[in-house]
């Protein structure tokens, strides 16, 4: 593996005019020329699973790939625990050359720094960029802190997307159904009901995409908004679908919830954030949209889920009953009557239910409110967070002692309680059009 | 990235235009003329090279004294090129494949033979009489000048069938219609209706300029001659979408800006000077006379575009150049005398370039970059030659060479029959040039004008955008940009036979990333200081500007 070692210079990290590309990027990729498949790899202090992820994606190449072009482009967040350094030196071990044998093409590796604003959205639009310059045909990005990367799992997200069979790939997990709560309570049931995709896990961090998909992305104008500066998995994901990209799934090992990056409160808001302005962005498509499609799945079912992280739930009730009373009156501009008037009732105890029923239609309420835009989006956002405590905090509390198969169950009714109730979202969206 | 043939009402704007004669293109009856059938034949290899639009030269009865355009009869087809059945035919499966087509429509003047003119010339009385312009002297529009000074000595005819003069700016034999006759009007209406209700996208109008006469005056577009255009203009636009009017108006670029009205005349019209300044400039290895030719070239209503070509049916015209311009370009490119005819050259394009490839894809990409909607003639993708030894411009008007077998698969008739003789000389003959070969060799010149097009239509830029020329030191290195809204395309062209070195002031698109449009390399970003490029001799690149 070639790695083309022209480190930046501090001054070398700025491009021009608010490019995602730094000058030193740049130099690298006239260097590699046209590639068909580019794994991105975004870091930050992922020096004790970085070797091992490096050496998967070289394996991948090598063996399974031997005649196309590839580039690995590590974008580093400013790690301080020596991650780009790993990767630029890493080499491969005796087991890796006996395996990989002969390799055809030159493989490259280029190690640059994040360019312009923190965060992962600019790493992303650094990789599409990157792609997009290449003429990348397959675009990976490999979650250097999701399940363990193997080179069997890279050719995976590689293979569909080549064959194109699929121009968006999208993990799918195993999970406790007690596990991931933000997602099995609000995301996937709200994006599969409104989108009409039964798309598992809207938020994963790895991904595979076509090149298309890619510079479709980078056409776009939000990379400065707050949907994708927020949760840019979940706006990729949408976009495709919104765009009818062919989307599909493909199975990774079993997991549970990444550990927390932000607190709660700052990852409620955020994804609050990010699905209003999808929906917004997006609302040709779904308030046309009926049904719901399956998405075909790539790769081996792991068939188990690991256990459940247990939680504070009694904290997280009480202090949503809390913050609920704070707002009372503000939320009476965005809940209609009968429903503010259920969830006055109900907070009364901590762990007092939250019904699906009430539940969806406070999140079509909010949906609708962002684009109302009466309240502002941030504030609505603020407000829907105590409120989304109370539902997780009395998920949990409820099915604390059932069996997975029970809570399933319970997952499967709300899904079909937000299809059921989109209309409600479709006609309160349109009146305040 | 668009990459479909062009759509909507402005199509024009981004198409290429493909020019053949039927009568050279395929015989399918094996009687030695090219016919419908045999085109329709053809038009797999046309939308594989990736045109959009074909202009077809004549198709009318005719009786062939000026090339098809003395028409006898403007609704039907020349029997030899088939019926009209075998023409909506071919129309349906041209339209099928996402092409259009435009034909001619020569409104200044019929042929003799038409039994417009039989029927005015038999009588005084004839209620025809008026469609033509009738003297009893040769004395009226006196000092208007007369076109084809070699072989016409007054722009009036004798005609003793009437005992009368009529007026006639081309041959004698094409006696000029009365557009001061309402009735002439609305017929040539009908045939246009006839032609558009039929399907065909447009019309490529011969000779505009002499509608009308005035006395006193050059006879030259006159008010009255605009004002029957825009009438016809206006029922098209009336009656039909996504059509397209084509001025032939042989004049520098401000003599025919007013043929574009407000947009209301003429939606498309050719550039002529352009043609011999770029081969001028490519000679005198020397940017300047196109630089100039384009920066005197005034804007044009934004629905409206310009026709440009290298070669066509006639030749190579010198009649836009000064007496100095005009003895270089037959010094350079006409030594043989025998190449030379009229005010120009009847050479085709390959010859021209003396065969070399280099040359031929310079010229080519500047005929798809400058500003317009570039019109390939046929046979050039292929590189075919020439014959100057053949009559008037049949030198260039030669049997399509489809492969190396008998009559170079153009037609099964005996060789001595075909209309006119093919190309077999050891370097241009359909042994060693032809469309089969070429299209099995993926290096050969109808596979590089292919991917050409194909870059072309990448983006609207090229047809729609405005230009900006760089001049920098080196005069041998034109460069310019296009720009259409947040897209540029810079495209540099170097002129010489010479490796060149240049330096590029790009700095108005600091921070932009150059990509090489046929290949994708990436190239430095451009900053403020000069841009340095080399370029190998005749070398051009075109490169899309990338911000990311």
């Amino acid at each position: 593996m070639a790695t083309t070692d022209n480190r930046p210079t501090a001054a070398d990290n700025t491009g021009e005019n608010g490019s995602a590309l730094s000058d030193a990027l740049l130099r690298q990729l006239i260097a590699v020329g046209q590639v068909d498949v580019l794994v991105g790899l975004p870091t930050l202090n992922n020096a004790a699973t970085i070797l091992e992820v490096v050496r998967a994606i070289h394996v991948s190449f090598t063996r399974d790939f031997p005649r196309l072009r590839t580039v690995m482009i590590n974008s580093d967040g400013g790690s301080t625990d020596g991650t780009p350094e790993m990767i630029r030196t890493a080499s491969l071990t005796e087991e890796d050359v006996v395996q990989t044998s002969h390799s055809l093409r030159t493989h490259h590796r280029v190690v640059v720094p994040y360019h312009g604003l923190p965060g992962k959205h600019a790493a992303l639009r650094t990789v599409f960029a990157a792609g997009e310059l290449a003429q990348a045909k397959v675009v990976v990005v490999i979650d250097p802190n999701g399940p363990a990367t193997t080179a069997e799992r890279v050719t995976e997200l590689i293979g569909p997307i080549s064959r194109s069979d699929a121009d968006f790939l999208a993990p799918r997990y195993r999970r406790h159904p007690r596990d991931g709560v933000l997602i099995t309570q609000l995301v996937r049931p709200l994006v599969r009901a409104v989108y009409g995709v039964a798309l598992d896990e809207p938020l994963g961090a790895e991904f595979a995409c076509s090149g298309r998909f890619a510079s479709h992305c980078l056409e776009q104008d939000i990379w400065s908004h707050d949907a994708v500066r927020f949760a840019i998995d979940l706006w990729l994901r949408t976009e495709a679908i919104a765009e009818r990209f062919t989307v599909g799934q493909i199975w990774r090992p079993a997991t549970t919830a990444a550990g927390a990056r932000t607190t709660l409160r700052e990852a409620v808001y955020q994804i609050g954030l990010s699905l209003g302005e999808s929906l917004r962005a997006h609302e040709s498509f779904w308030t046309k949209a009926g049904g719901i499609t399956t998405l075909h799945t790539w790769g081996t079912d792991p068939m188990v889920a690991p256990d459940a992280v247990a939680w504070d739930h009694q904290a997280l009730a009480e202090q949503a009953r809390h913050d609920i009373s704070q707002i009372e009156a503000l939320l009476r501009d965005v809940l209609e009557p009968g429903v503010i008037d259920q969830v006055l009732d109900n907070k009364a105890g901590a762990g007092a239910p939250l019904q699906d029923e009430l539940w969806v239609r406070i999140v079509y309420a909010f949906a609708a409110g962002a684009r109302r835009r009466r309240v502002g989006v941030e504030q609505l956002a603020d407000m829907f967070t105590p409120l989304y405590m109370w539902r997780a905090a009395a998920f949990a509390s409820h099915t604390a002692l059932e069996s997975p198969v029970v809570v399933q169950g319970r997952l499967d009714s709300l899904c079909k309680t937000f299809e059921r109730l989109k209309p409600v979202l479709v006609a309160n969206w349109s009146a305040t059009a | 990235m668009p990459t479909s043939r062009p759509a909507g009402p402005l199509w024009y704007k981004d198409a290429v235009f493909y020019q053949l004669h039927v009568k050279s293109f395929a015989d399918s009856n094996g009687d030695g003329i090219g016919d419908f059938p045999g085109l329709t034949s053809k038009l797999d290899h046309l939308a594989s090279l990736g045109v959009d639009c074909l202009w077809l030269q004549p198709m009318y009865p005719s009786p062939f004294k000026d090339d098809g355009y003395d028409i006898s009869d403007y609704t039907s087809i020349h029997p030899s090129y088939g019926t009209l059945q075998d023409f909506e035919r071919f129309l349906t499966e041209t339209h099928a494949r996402g092409l259009r087509v435009i034909i001619e429509l020569v409104l200044n003047h019929t042929s003799d033979q038409h039994a417009w003119f039989q029927e005015a010339r038999s009588s005084a009385d004839s209620p025809r009489r008026d469609w033509y312009v009738w003297s009893d002297s040769d004395e009226r529009y006196r000092g208007v000048r007369i076109i084809f000074i070699d072989t016409e000595l007054s722009n009036w005819a004798w005609d003793p069938v009437s005992k009368a003069y009529y007026w006639h700016r081309f041959f004698s034999h094409q006696p000029d219609l009365n557009y001061d006759n309402p009735a002439v009007r609305e017929e040539i209406w009908n045939v246009m209706k006839f032609w558009l209700d039929l399907g065909v996208d447009g019309f490529r109008v011969d000779a505009v300029p002499y509608l009308v006469e005035r006395e006193g005056t050059s006879c030259e577009n006159l008010p009255e001659t605009h004002a029957v255009l825009k009438e016809l203009r206006a029922r098209v636009d009336a009656h039909f979408t996504d059509k397209v009017l084509l001025a032939e108006a042989n004049m520098q670029p401000e003599d025919v800006r007013p043929y574009f009205g407000d947009g209301d005349e003429f939606h498309m019209s050719f550039h002529f000077p352009i043609m011999p300044r770029v081969f001028m400039a490519l000679r005198l290895e020397d940017r300047k006379p196109l630089i100039d030719i384009i920066e005197r070239t005034p804007s044009i209503p934004e629905s409206c575009q310009w026709g440009i070509f290298l070669r066509n049916h006639d030749e190579l015209t010198l009649e836009m150049v000064t007496e100095v311009e005009r003895q270089y370009m037959w010094d350079e490119y006409a030594q043989d005398p025998r190449a030379r005819i009229n005010l120009g050259i009847r050479r085709r394009l390959a010859p021209l370039m003396e065969g070399d490839r280099r040359r031929i894809e310079l010229m080519s990409g500047l005929l798809m970059s400058l500003p317009g909607s570039p019109i390939l003639y046929y046979g050039d993708e292929i590189g075919m030659g020439d014959n100057v030894y053949l009559g008037d411009r049949n030198s260039v008007r030669t049997p399509m060479q489809w492969n190396g077998g008998v009559n170079a698969g153009f037609s099964s008739a005996d060789p001595e029959r075909l209309w006119l003789p093919l190309i077999s000389n050891a370097l241009y003959g359909y042994q060693a040039v032809n469309v089969d070969s070429q299209q099995r060799n993926p290096t050969s010149l109808f596979n590089w004008t292919r991917r050409l097009i194909e870059v072309r239509r990448s983006t609207r830029v090229f047809g729609r955008g405005s230009i900006e020329f760089l001049k920098p030191d080196n005069h041998r290195v034109l460069a310019f940009t296009r720009t259409i809204g947040r897209e540029s395309v810079l495209a540099v062209n170097n002129l010489a036979g010479t490796a060149q070195a240049v330096e590029l002031d790009l700095s108005r698109f600091a921070g932009a990333i150059p990509v090489e449009m046929f290949g994708a390399s990436v190239f430095p970003r451009i900053n403020h200081e000069p841009y340095v490029m080399m370029m190998g001799p005749y070398n051009f690149y075109w490169f899309r500007l990338r911000w990311l």
